[in-house]
């Protein structure tokens, strides 16, 4: 390390010469990459070798650096974005790239493109990089304590660092393909991580369905880079917004060009008859999608997947199987926002879909809604906080839905931020108070948890929105302004659809986020005085399956009533870094309202995610200052009035009536209550009307389909020489005499057929006219005795002479044929006599001159 | 051939390889069986010794075109047979592959097959021979020849060394591959028959350079075709011919199957490539909708029957016939970049299916059973086995930066872009009648392929290694040896390097696969051109491989 280190120092001075003259040389990001990789490799093959302590220092250490390095590679790209240009040269977007080798080609239209293995820091994966590597580093700090019993550290720490490179490789790969690889990377150690404690086969079955749901999702994303490379001749981002910049682009048209196939689907389902009734229905009933559209529906739908969107959310929540931190890290603050960060920096591709644009707005916004009517009931910490995760991606996306790129990226910084704080909060919780989560045992940790209940109490205000001093309020008020101002050039009830349904959300959210405030540090402690037999949910910790079973750390030796406990140094203090962030991260992105100019968040993101002048974001243009205010303040009113609310009600609720109306509320409104408990019962619905009858198809497949009706063919073909075979085979005695005595029968068969019976071959043929000659084959000592004129009688004796000419009387014959016979008596050496008959055609010439 | 490549001097690397391994199989018998150090030796030796030699076919190779070291000399004048070997793009991974994975095969056996040791060895060079010798046979009757050799080993390592139920698998497997290869003897013979009659000098020829030139009315093309296609698509497997797999692989030993799945099926796809295609472009051109359509559907099919098996070998074999019908897919859409990715694909999968066999025959060895249910929670016991397991079970799911990602990938975004695979139809829209591609619809069927996949695997990664270790059976398992460590280490970091660095690869494929295609739209132009009644020979110049063109890269 010292070594890269001292290297780095080397060459520091002359980076700004270094980047200018050899753009694709600038390997900072190389190292941001491979540190994380090394970690992994390290902790991963020689986790057991190098120890506890060897693996917790590597792991932080090289996560560590790798934020270093990012640090160091943005302030590098902060000044190359500020840096003077010549007179009149345009300002192109900031960029440091860095190429590690070629990758492959790739096909794009009647072309290939070169794809290399590319990294490239922009404005856009700039502040992604910082989110991600910060948060990872903290997260890295945490996790060594809360592991610390753990026995599968080393693996812990060598998927954590993996995850990191993928993520690493989401975000600063420059084209489609080689964000595809983090996406799916990050996937994969999702998967391992959500099924960390594979022994439990439900966690290890959540581990799953998120991968297998995630993959519905890249078949989305495979198809849509797929069609917009066709369409704009490139898989890197670069190359396709400079193909769509241009004025009169062709690419452009080529994306809104239709798909024919639209008419031969109708045709199909008319059963190809083109002037039917059937047919006009079904050419109006398909929609006719553009290409570009469909590979931006598509993408979208591989972001309903990875970012836990309606209607792909389904994984998310059982992803809290995973350790806490993980769930911070992954399903939180980094990965889950791939979605929002592929839509950011696709986001010229996007601006000209307003149909495929509304879609998102209107499924982000209701997710927002749905997510957080499940958060209401929720009696598990991490599943709240996992619903809101799932509400609080709705809200970006809804933010992208409506061409507020900047702020959905925003919302994606400063969310990284609190829910991180919050879900390592939670962790700290089970942590002390030995892996209870149900809010029903929690209560009154206050006193006990006094690190975790600041810094919680923090970042439940950012989530919440707490006016002006916090950063989800800001985030969140960016949204819910430029939805409200928003017009989408197809649709536009969407901007005022969304604002009121993100409205609604942020009410939800702050009431169940302060429900779950009250009810895990207010009141009082009632974990250890539980009694078991009301909770039947409740599992005993297990003392004997130490550290695998569950999220078990080694608490359970313990004394039973130990009261819970802080936790250590290494966990509060992330705790505090990301709480304090929770508060100051959202100045960058003061509003308008405020300041009067685009705040530094805006202003530094401004080339990467506006795009004036395109249908979407026109509200840019015809905005003037007295209507942007009045947005604004009907934005920050309704945020702070969705804030009052929630808090309000929770507080009556929970703190001054401990509960009782919602109690009330939820036995008198019993079905309901039971509904939103139960989640929708989405995942119920998706197995009865996916899951079933794709694993009845399937078993017909297999069990049907292919053991007997194509096996069976196979066979059924086979039997028919197997028959004979059996025929044969009924005459395999074995007895030696029989097939003595058949061997017998057979040779005095044969021999008496030669000596007995007089067989000849004849052959004969026309010479012309009427004209014949035979000739005869037959054995030793045969004698023939000719009949060539076909009258029935033979003339001569027998002789031995087997050849014969002579003339053929003509046969009356009934197709008019001209043929005649003949016949030959053959006697054999024992004297016996046969008659062989032949008939011969003759030229048919010769009868035409007759 | 391009002149520089005809000057070369001239080389009998090809024959070394194809006859070696024949010629150490029958040393081999002869070698005492009491010292099985010796014999292991021996195979080993010559097994790394080929190995060694194939690597020098790779000196040269990036961005060449056209057959290099070719050996053509006469063989049966009166027949006009010719021992004509040569190797391209198309054949030259699948060649290596070869050679790289006997030895290793070999290693893994030694392990597991404790009686008739000798035999095995024999049968598997033998074996080894007759595939190289398939994969660089340009005279027809030199592959038949091999083709038909092949069955003979195979048949030997599967009814003698397999499972209860060999014979049966044994049988059905020589039968069922037999029969369909009897279809392309015919074709063979009409086409020999032929040329006879066309060429001036009426001699025979079994050459494939020869026989390429000649042009058949359209129905004549559309049978012989599928006489051809019949016995490579039962080869590959392809749905609906695909049954004899399952079986050949569930009684095969570890061993056979990974042999039988890494390299002999990869014959079939060659095959198509190598010779149904260019030889009747016409009619391959025509049913290449129906074939892509049968690819697909065999890509879900196998993928969903391989979801429902109880046989880990099974599932394996059934996850066979949908990645193969990946690489037909791609080597139908005839898209520079689905078919290189279609070689590249055959390559993967010979790589990480081979691993898979292998993986499963570890913990076969050590269990003596496949039944999925047997097992749960292996990680506990076995990490290290876990640690491959997930590796190549990315691999054949495709996950990106290893290999299967880069194969899938071209041939999902090639055969998009295909506008070869056209359909009729008769809607006026703006100017009549018209022709659809329908290579979107195709991709995105094999699209799907590629989430099945994980469905299929990532259930049995779950039953093996997830969850509690239930079975007491299970408690004492030893995690991978040595010997299984050695083996799977090299596909290991083949799965990587070439997910890596795929160019490493493609760059050997690329230049040839772009000249196939170009050799068979100049071919299938010709054809089409003139409605012919009888067989005629084409020009020299419709059949040529046309002069290279540089790649268009960076369209737009």
């Amino acid at each position: 390390m010292s070594a890269v280190i001292s290297s780095l120092a080397q060459v520091t001075p002359q980076i700004g010469n270094l980047v200018s003259a050899h753009p694709d040389r600038y390997f900072v990001l190389g190292l941001i990459l491979i540190s994380p990789l090394l970690g992994a490799i390290i902790n991963g093959f020689f986790g057991k070798k190098i120890g506890r302590e060897g693996v917790y220092i590597t792991a932080v250490a090289t996560v560590g650096m790798s934020f270093l390095f990012s640090l160091f590679a943005y302030f590098t790209l902060y000044k190359t974005a500020h840096a003077p240009v010549a007179e009149g040269a345009a300002h192109g977007p900031a960029q440091l790239s860095y190429v590690v080798w070629d990758w492959f080609r790739a096909p794009v239209g009647a072309g290939t493109v070169q794809l290399k293995l590319r990294y490239v820091l922009d404005e856009l994966s700039g502040v992604m990089l910082l989110v991600v590597t910060g948060v990872g580093t903290l997260i890295h700090i945490y996790s060594t304590g809360y592991m610390s019993h753990d026995e599968g550290y080393a693996r812990y720490f060598a998927y954590l660092n993996l995850f990191m490179f993928s993520m690493l490789n989401l975000i600063l790969g420059d084209s489609m393909v080689l964000l595809f690889v983090g996406w799916e990377g990050v996937g994969l150690c999702s998967y391992l991580l959500i099924g960390f404690w594979f022994t439990n086969t439900q966690y290890a079955t959540a581990g799953k369905k998120a991968f297998i749901v995630n993959r519905i999702g890249d078949v989305g994303v495979i198809l849509g880079m797929t069609i917009l490379a066709w369409k704009t001749g490139g898989f890197e981002f670069a190359k396709i917004r400079d193909a769509l910049n241009v004025d009169g682009s062709n690419a452009l048209t080529a994306l809104n060009e239709k798909p024919e196939f639209n008419d031969v689907v109708a045709y199909f389902l008319s059963f190809g008859r083109t002037d039917s009734k059937v047919f006009e229905f079904w050419m109006k009933v398909i929609p006719e999608f553009s290409w570009g559209g469909a590979a931006c529906f598509f993408l979208f739908v591989g972001c309903t997947g990875k970012s836990a969107q309606l209607p792909l959310y389904v994984w998310l929540p059982d992803a809290m199987a995973g350790p806490t931190p993980v769930s911070a890290l992954i399903h939180a603050a980094t990965m889950v926002t791939a979605g929002v960060y592929l839509l950011c920096r696709l986001s010229f591709v996007y601006v000209h879909f307003p149909t495929v644009m509304a879609i998102i707005a209107v499924i982000g916004a209701l997710t927002a809604l749905f997510a957080a009517s499940i958060a209401l009931v929720q009696n598990e910490l991490k599943k709240v906080l996992a619903y809101s995760t799932v509400s609080q991606l709705g809200f970006m996306f809804a933010a992208c839905g409506v061409g507020a790129f900047s702020a959905g990226l925003f919302h994606v910084y400063t969310h990284a931020m609190f829910k991180a704080c919050l879900f390592l909060g939670a962790g700290a919780v089970m942590h002390a108070c030995r892996d209870k989560q149900d809010l029903r045992d929690l209560g009154g940790l206050k006193q006990f948890t006094p690190h975790t209940f600041r810094t919680f109490l923090i970042a439940t205000a950012a989530i919440i929105g707490t006016p002006f001093v916090t950063a989800g309020f800001y985030s969140k008020d960016e949204i819910l302004f430029r939805a409200l101002a928003s017009q989408n050039a197809n649709h536009a009830w969407v901007g005022k659809f969304v604002f009121a349904a993100l409205v609604a959300g942020a009410t939800m959210t702050a009431f169940y986020m302060c429900r779950l405030l009250f009810l895990t540090f207010w009141g009082e402690f009632k974990g250890w005085s539980l009694n078991k037999e009301d909770y039947p949910n409740y599992v005993e910790p297990s003392h004997d399956d130490h550290g695998h079973g569950h999220d078990d750390h080694g608490h359970g030796h313990g004394k039973p009533w130990d009261p819970p406990h802080e936790n250590p140094p290494v966990m509060y203090i992330p705790l505090y870094v990301l709480a304090g962030m929770s508060v100051i991260a959202g100045f960058v992105g003061l509003p308008y309202l405020f300041t009067h100019k685009e705040s530094v968040w805006g202003q530094w993101l401004i080339r990467s995610t506006e795009h004036t002048g395109k249908p979407i974001t026109e509200w840019n243009l015809v905005m003037t200052e007295p209507r942007v205010h009045s947005a604004e303040i009907t934005a920050m009113a309704a945020g702070f009035a969705a804030f009052a609310i929630g808090l309000g009600l929770a507080w009556w609720i929970y703190l001054s009536q401990k509960g009782e109306p919602a109690r009330k509320l939820s036995s008198s409104m019993r079905p309901v209550y039971q509904l939103l408990v139960d989640k929708w019962r989405v995942d119920e619905l998706y197995d009865f009307i996916i899951v079933r009858p794709l694993r009845f198809a399937s078993e017909f497949a297999a069990r049907v389909i292919d053991r007997w009706l194509i096996d069976g063919l196979v066979n059924l073909v086979g039997i028919i020489p197997r028959a004979f075979g059996a025929l044969a085979r009924k005459s395999q005695t074995g007895v030696v005499h029989t097939y003595g005595a058949v061997i017998a029968l057979g040779l005095a068969g044969m021999f008496g057929w030669v000596v007995f019976l007089p067989t000849a071959a004849i052959s004969a043929r026309a010479d012309g006219g009427e004209r014949v000659t035979v000739e005869v084959h037959g054995g030793p000592n045969y004698a023939y005795a000719w009949d060539i004129d076909g009258d029935g009688e033979f003339p001569a004796e027998f002789g031995t002479e087997t050849r014969q000419s002579g003339t053929c009387r003509k046969l009356e014959s009934p197709d008019g044929r001209n043929v005649c016979r003949v016949s030959v008596r053959v006697r054999n050496a024992f004297g016996h006599i046969s008659t062989i008959s032949r008939v011969i055609e003759l030229p048919a010439s010769e009868s035409g001159s007759r | 051939m391009e002149p520089t490549q005809a000057a070369a001097a001239p080389t009998h690397l090809l024959s070394v390889l194809v006859w070696l391994p024949a010629i150490a199989g029958i040393f081999i018998l002869f070698l005492p069986r009491q010292s099985p150090g010796m014999l292991r030796a021996v195979a080993l030796g010559v097994g790394l010794f080929e190995f060694g030699k194939s690597l020098q076919l790779l000196i040269g190779s990036d961005y060449a075109r056209g057959f290099r070291f070719v050996e053509n000399v006469e063989w049966i004048p009166s027949m006009g047979i010719r021992y004509h070997l040569g190797i391209d793009g198309l054949s030259l991974w699948l060649v290596v592959l070869t050679t790289f994975l006997t030895p290793l095969v070999l290693y893994v056996s030694f392990g597991s097959i404790k009686a008739r040791q000798k035999e095995y060895i024999a049968a598997m060079l033998l074996l080894q021979s007759a595939m190289i010798g398939a994969f660089v046979a340009l005279d027809l009757f030199l592959f038949y020849v091999f083709w038909e050799l092949m069955l003979v080993p195979m048949y030997l390592i599967i009814g003698v060394f397999g499972g209860p139920n060999r014979v049966y698998a044994a049988v059905k497997f020589f039968i069922y591959t037999f029969a369909g290869s009897i279809f392309m003897l015919v074709a063979i013979v009409y086409m020999v028959v032929t040329f006879k009659e066309l060429d001036p000098s009426h001699r025979y020829s079994f050459d494939y350079q020869d026989l390429m030139r000649l042009g058949f009315p359209r129905w004549t093309e559309v049978a012989l075709f599928v006489a051809f296609a019949v016995s490579f698509a039962i080869k590959v497997p392809m749905f609906p011919l695909h049954t004899w797999l399952p079986d050949a692989h569930t009684e095969a030993p570890t061993g056979g199957s990974m042999i039988l799945a890494a390299v002999m099926l990869k014959l079939g796809t060659y095959g198509f490539m190598r010779f149904a295609m260019p030889f009747f472009p016409g009619a391959s051109h025509m049913v290449g909708p129906t074939i892509a359509g049968l690819a697909c559907a065999g890509i879900l099919y196998g993928a969903a029957v391989a979801w429902r098996q109880k046989d880990f070998k099974k599932l394996v074999a059934y996850s066979s016939v949908s990645h193969l019908g990946f690489v037909m897919l791609g080597i139908i859409a005839r898209t520079p970049q689905a078919t290189t990715g279609a070689v590249l694909q055959s390559i993967n999968h010979g790589i990480s299916t081979g691993a898979l066999f292998l993986l499963v025959g570890v913990i076969y060895d050590r269990r003596h059973t496949r039944d999925l249910g047997e097992f749960g929670g292996l990680a506990k016991v076995m990490p290290k086995y876990a640690t491959f397991f997930i590796l190549v079970t990315m691999s054949s799911i495709g996950l990106p930066f290893t290999n299967g990602f880069v194969g899938e990938f071209l041939v999902i975004t090639g055969t998009f872009t295909a506008d070869l695979l056209r359909i009729p139809y008769h809607v006026e829209r703006s100017s009549g009648p018209s022709f659809v591609g329908m290579g979107p619809l195709y991709a995105s069927l094999a699209a799907l392929g590629v989430l099945f996949g994980a469905i299929y695997m990532l259930e049995a990664v779950q039953k093996v290694f997830w969850g509690p270790l239930n079975n007491p059976k299970n408690r004492k398992l030893k995690d991978l040896n040595e010997r299984e460590l050695i083996a799977l280490i090299p596909l290991a970091i083949l799965i990587l390097w070439i997910g890596l660095r795929p160019q490493d690869f493609t760059k050997s494929i690329e230049p040839d696969v772009q000249g196939w295609i170009d050799q068979y739209e100049q071919k299938r132009v010709a054809v089409t051109r003139l409605g012919a009644q009888r067989p005629w020979m084409l020009s020299e110049s419709d059949v040529r491989l046309p002069p290279r063109r540089e790649p268009r890269a960076e369209a737009r």
